[in-house]
């Protein structure tokens, strides 16, 4: 092509040009045209795209917590807050299943662990466990005794119903035994109500490393807190001196609780057991 | 002096813990700590009756108050029903909790509580009071202190006199 001089005129200016922009602009309108196929390609088009995405979403699944976290845990958090109620309504019942599963759960371990140590008895046949298989304590007595001596540390005397506390005795001064009474008499109630509905008394609470026996009577029960391991026999014991006690010192109307009252049970009752030995 | 045993009973979230703690601690926390089982405190009131050892049981709320075993209501003297006012699901069984804890404590005197009383206005209380079907006996809140003493005090002075 010849550059055109400087004295060509307008016409044949106006041809140049246009011969011009058909050299330029043709491969863009192939390009295109390349383009418009592309797009109306699906098969093409996911071929070129799919890649992108592909990547786009790897990108989002390492670090999706960045970038929407705050976002997702802004919308959790009211969505929470405004079902408040029903969720709590949903666990509820749940939560109560639980806790009865957990402790019937720890109560068969507890169980098992003493099977275990009377199997352990059972097959040591010295001339003195044979003895004491037909005359002496039982089994589980042995077991038992092997452990630790028990101690009295606290006796209380409380309302069955209300809880109320009508006397109590404590080797050392101890912080507030009504509660405790209460407590107490709130577990007791919650035992009683989960296992048997009331048709039995729960007779032991095991805490840390405090028994705490308890000794049922009609309007009022004992709880004796001790530490070490008691015997069938010395249970026995135990139940006998808080009968005598109660025959002795609790009036037969006990239905208003006041100071008097218990002042009175509670002197008794350090008398009783300042110098009590569970074993004799 | 004598003892008594005062039961706080209702729907859960409704504030018996906090009445219990503003009352026995004189202590609020804004965190929302359900109870599991019971927890009983004492306090000791002086009423113009005589004074009283008053023995404390905030329990587990129920939805309805017959889901609360009834031996936690044995021997009680008196029983606080709390319903917040901000949650109507907390009043919407009233009639009917009312009267089963009636049916099974013939003798014992009953309050309404409507609490967090911090969370309306004088006239949303107002109307408040005319929905439910029974007298709200005092209206609280256990997070600015306001009636909780009253409460309780009142309470003591009946059971002693
Ligand atoms: N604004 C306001 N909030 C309160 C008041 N009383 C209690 N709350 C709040 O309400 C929530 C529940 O209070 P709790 O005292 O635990 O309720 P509860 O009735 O003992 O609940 P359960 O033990 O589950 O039956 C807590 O977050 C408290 O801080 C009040 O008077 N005003
Ligand atoms: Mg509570």
């Amino acid at each position: 092509m010849n550059l055109p001089s400087s004295s060509t005129s307008p016409e044949e200016e106006a041809q140049l040009l246009k011969q011009l922009r058909q050299v330029l602009l043709s491969e863009d309108r192939e390009a295109l045209a390349a383009i418009r196929e592309m797009l109306e390609d699906e098969a093409q088009l996911s071929e070129k795209v799919s890649p992108i995405i592909r990547q786009h979403l790897a990108f989002l699944k390492e670090n999706f917590h960045e970038e929407y976290g705050v976002i997702i845990e802004e919308i959790v958090s009211k969505k929470l807050s405004e079902s408040q109620d029903e969720i709590v309504n949903m666990i509820f019942p749940k939560l109560n299943t639980i806790i009865k599963k957990f402790i019937t759960a720890q109560f068969q371990i507890l169980k098992e662990g003493i099977d275990t140590q009377i199997k352990t008895v059972q097959n040591r046949f010295s001339p003195k466990n044979l003895f004491n298989r037909f005359f002496g304590p039982s089994d589980s007595d042995i077991v038992l005794s092997q452990l630790d001596h028990p101690e009295v540390h606290e006796v209380y005397l409380v309302q069955r119903e209300s809880g109320l506390l009508l006397g109590s005795y404590a080797k050392e001064k101890n912080t507030d035994q009504d509660v405790i009474a209460g407590m107490l008499t709130a577990i007791k109630s919650f035992a009683e109500d989960a296992f048997n509905r009331g048709k039995e008394d729960l007779e032991m609470i095991q805490y840390e490393n405090y028994k705490i026996f308890l000794h049922n009577l009609p309007s009022y029960y004992f709880a004796v807190a001790m530490t070490g391991s008691i015997s069938t026999s010395e249970k026995e014991n135990l139940s006998n001196k808080l009968i005598t006690f109660a025959q002795e010192n609790v009036p037969f109307d006990t239905t208003n609780v006041n100071s008097t009252l218990t002042d009175r049970i509670s002197t008794a009752l350090a008398k009783h057991f300042v110098h009590f030995n569970i074993q004799e | 002096m004598l003892s008594k045993k005062v039961i706080l009973t209702g729907s859960f979230g409704v504030g018996k813990t906090s009445l219990f703690e503003r009352f026995i601690n004189n202590k609020f926390e804004d965190k929302y700590l359900t109870t599991i089982g019971v927890k009983v405190g004492k306090k000791l009131v002086n009423t113009p009756n005589g004074d009283l050892s008053m023995m404390i049981w905030d329990i587990a709320g129920e939805v309805a108050q017959n889901k609360v075993p009834t031996s936690y209501f044995l021997g009680t003297s008196g029983i606080i029903y709390v319903f917040d006012v901000s949650r109507p699901s907390t009043y919407g069984n009233i009639a009917q909790d009312l009267a089963y804890l009636k049916s099974i404590n013939k003798l014992t005197t009953i309050k309404i509580v409507g609490n967090k009383k911090d969370l309306a206005t004088e006239a949303e209380l107002k109307a408040l009071q005319e929905e439910i079907p029974l007298p709200v006996d005092l209206f609280t809140s256990a997070k600015t202190g306001e009636n909780v003493e009253k409460l309780f005090l009142d309470f003591a002075t009946e059971m002693v006199g």
